[in-house]
């Protein structure tokens, strides 16, 4: 279904995609795991041209993409992908943010486009919120919202960007649930998640990056059992080590985020 | 390559609609006669007795009328362009009208510009003072005489032969109010302009001395357009002769200022 | 003169001068929402330029807006009136409001290129990972959002433009500021009093104007 080989991103000076290979087959889900930084996020936003890799190839469905010669907005169509920070458009009804790219993309009638907009608010527990205003909604229900926007393009693949880790602990759950549902229906994934439990219950295979590259590419099990690399094994037992806390099992004084690596002071 | 778009798209449909409200608004209230149906000239529509506008905006005075009659006589229709007077020259290089009648002395620098036609009507600046002035003349003035001109006139060249220090005004009103302030010595303007406004505004100001020279007032055609100057020149002779001038001459002025 | 015969007086020249005056209003609004209304499609287009990646249009925006904001408004009205007479006879309305226009534009560009900047990028990548074009992006999910954050600059750029109208007297146009000197030419005497009325209507005017804005905005807060 996709096909990443070689892939080289720079910002400035910063080198943060080395050599990047992945693979990814329809149906699959694919976890991406490593430390802020390490070059998740860049990856999937590769993937849908929201940034330009120097160097590397794209395939998708076994088709190389040519930046400047295909259309774009044709391929984001079928990748659908979900923010962080949700990004709905606040001017508009939840309805609204689901039935606006069908209607003016894909030009589909307003009447049709509202019923399988119905559906999918449906089908993510928020049938009840079509007229209410972002603004008027919790960070759960947003980032709900933003995936039955993603979805409402009919996406052959969806790519989630760290879909809970700007929501408050009690809100993780229900976005996790609808995320479930997907993988259930047998959609393709990749996501972007700190949420190890999820990774090890849903992902076909979980990749871990660290400082842009690649390190280990394995089925959960492997990944959370037993993992081949050294630096997979640190990162793990930081996150999970069951007593460590956040910032536990470090020397006092220099300690370390462990979900995300971000100094305290 | 979508980046580019919008922008192009933007720009041509503001050129465009440019273009649309500029066309359409050209085609029914366009100033340029097509084929030469009317006279168009200028004044400044603030210079009373010679062009001013009465209190239902209608534009009349000596100058205008002038104007009115030498269309008549060349069989144009006349069209009468009130503009600000420092823009009057502009405004005839740029072909916005045909001629000016705006009480435009003919002057060596002017006529560089511009050609004129036979003056339509001879005047003079006097000096102005307040009534209980020392000043009785122009020998009375000093270089510490501060003396209040018209900008843009004839008058400012004249005020330097007296003193360097010069107050420029927009009008003659102001000027003159200026003069009745004691913000200012003296005045130099019309004879005809200053007397009436001294008048009309009750100013405590007389005029004092002999008419300081004698200007001809002549109307301001581009150079080069000598049918039009001829026709001008025949057509201000056909009024003197006929009696329309001295008529508009006394209704706006009580007298024959032609000066012939 | 005692305050109240002045009072009196001035307020029958105000009343006997109210025909006049209100049709040189009619014409001082039709200046303002021409101008203005081309001035926003200006804006646009050189906020645009000025936020794209093409190099070739940030400079024209660039040199556009440097020009306009550093040349006097008087002098780009007597370019638009008697420089271009020769090429294209641009009616003096059209030209004052074409003026006033290319001068306000440069003005507004600035308030769009704020507004739009000032959104959030996530919306234009949320629009584009839905597959929208830049394009349909910016005008469904930018613009709407910027213009709202525009509204308070564009109210206080549309008051000066309401007042830099006045400037449209110097190529003939029969508006307040051209009313007002016409009745002062003509009686010497009232000539402050003319500008003072003509003073009058432009406050008149504003206030109202500033109502509607703020009515406007305040309607656009409720979501």
């Amino acid at each position: 279904m996709i096909k990443v080989s070689k892939l080289n991103k720079h910002f400035g000076p910063l080198h943060v995609l080395k050599d990047v290979d992945m693979e990814v087959k329809a149906g699959e889900v694919v976890c991406l795991i490593g430390a802020s930084g390490s070059g998740k996020s860049t990856l999937l936003r590769c993937i849908n041209f929201l940034e330009t890799a120097q160097s590397g190839e794209i395939y998708i469905e076994g088709r190389l993409i040519d930046r400047k010669k295909d259309d774009l907005n044709k391929i984001r169509q079928e990748v659908g992908m979900v923010f962080q920070l949700f990004n709905l458009f606040p001017h508009k009804t939840v309805l609204g943010n689901v039935i606006e790219a069908p209607v003016m993309v894909k030009k589909t009638p307003v009447k049709q486009a509202t019923e399988e907009a119905m559906a999918l608010l449906e089908k993510v527990g928020l049938a009840d919120k079509a007229r209410s205003y972002p603004s008027q909604l919790s960070g759960g229900q947003k980032q709900r919202v933003a995936i039955a926007r993603a979805l409402a393009m009919h996406p052959k693949i969806m790519l989630f960007d760290e879909p809970t880790s700007a929501l408050d602990p009690e809100l993780v759950g229900e976005v996790l649930t609808v995320m479930k549902k997907l993988v259930q229906e047998g959609m393709t994934m990749i996501v972007v998640t700190h949420e190890m439990a999820f990774a090890r219950e849903v992902a076909d295979w979980v990749v871990y990056m660290d400082e842009g590259r690649i390190v280990e590419v394995d089925r959960p099990s492997v990944i959370f059992g037993n993992p081949a690399h050294e630096r997979t094994r640190v990162f793990l037992s930081r996150v999970l080590e069951p007593n460590a806390g956040v910032f536990g099992n470090q020397p006092p004084g220099n300690e370390v985020c462990n979900l995300c690596g971000c100094k305290i002071s | 390559m979508f980046k580019r778009k919008l922008p192009i798209m933007l720009f041509v449909l503001v050129v465009g609609m440019a273009f649309i409200v500029t066309g359409c608004g050209g085609a029914d209230t366009s100033p340029e006669p097509p084929a030469k149906a009317t006279f168009s000239y200028a004044m400044s529509g603030a210079y009373p007795p010679f062009s001013y506008f009465d209190d239902n905006d209608n534009l009349l005075g000596f100058d205008v009328e002038i104007g009115t009659a030498l269309a008549e006589k060349m069989g144009l229709e006349a069209d009468p362009v009130p503009t600000p007077w420092q823009a009057l020259p502009l405004g005839l290089n740029a072909g916005r009208y045909d001629a000016i009648i705006g009480s435009m002395t003919i002057t060596e620098a002017r006529l560089e510009k511009f050609d004129f036609s036979d003056p339509y009507y001879r005047s003079g600046p006097k000096l102005f003072v307040r009534a209980d002035s020392n000043i009785k003349g122009v020998d009375d003035l000093t270089a510490e005489s501060t003396i209040a001109v018209l900008m843009e006139s004839v008058y400012e060249e004249l005020a330097r032969e007296y003193t360097d220090k010069l107050k420029f005004y927009d009008n003659d009103v102001l000027a003159l109010r200026e003069l009745a302030a004691g913000r200012a010595d003296a005045v130099i303007t019309d004879q005809i302009v200053g007397l009436t406004n001294a008048k009309e505004l009750g100013l405590d100001i007389v005029s004092v001395g002999d008419l300081l020279m004698v200007e001809e007032i002549g109307i301001a055609i581009r150079k080069g357009e000598t049918d039009l100057l001829n026709a001008v020149n025949q057509a201000l002779a056909d009024i003197k002769a006929d009696g329309t001038y001295l008529a508009i001459s006394e209704k706006y002025v009580g007298a024959d200022i032609s000066g012939d | 003169m005692g305050i109240i015969e002045y009072a009196v007086d001035f307020y029958s020249l105000l009343v006997k001068s109210y025909p006049i005056f209100i049709q040189a209003t009619a014409l001082t609004l039709r200046l303002t929402v021409a101008a203005l209304g081309i001035g926003i499609l200006i804006g646009l287009v050189f906020a645009m330029m000025k936020i794209s990646k093409n190099r070739f249009f940030n400079a024209i925006a660039d040199g556009y807006i440097t020009v306009i904001r550093g040349t006097p408004l008087i002098v780009q009205i007597f370019w638009i009136y008697y420089g271009l007479a020769p090429i294209i006879n641009v009616p003096a309305f059209w030209a004052a409001s074409l003026a006033l226009a290319v001068h306000n534009g440069a003005y507004i560009a600035e308030i769009f290129r704020g507004g739009i900047q000032s959104i959030n990028r996530g919306q234009m990548e949320a629009a584009r990972s839905v597959g929208m074009t830049y394009g349909l992006a910016m005008r469904r999910i930018v613009l709407p959002q910027a213009f709202k954050r525009c509204i308070p600059p564009l109210g206080n750029q549309f008051i000066i433009g309401l007042k830099d109208s006045s400037l449209a007297a110097f190529v003939t146009m029969p508006e307040l500021f051209m009313t007002a000197m016409r009745r002062a030419a003509n009686q010497p005497g009232n000539a402050l009093e003319y500008y003072t009325i003509a003073g009058l209507y432009y406050l008149a005017l504003v206030v109202v104007f500033a109502f509607l804005v703020k009515k406007l905005e305040r309607r656009l807060d409720v979501d």
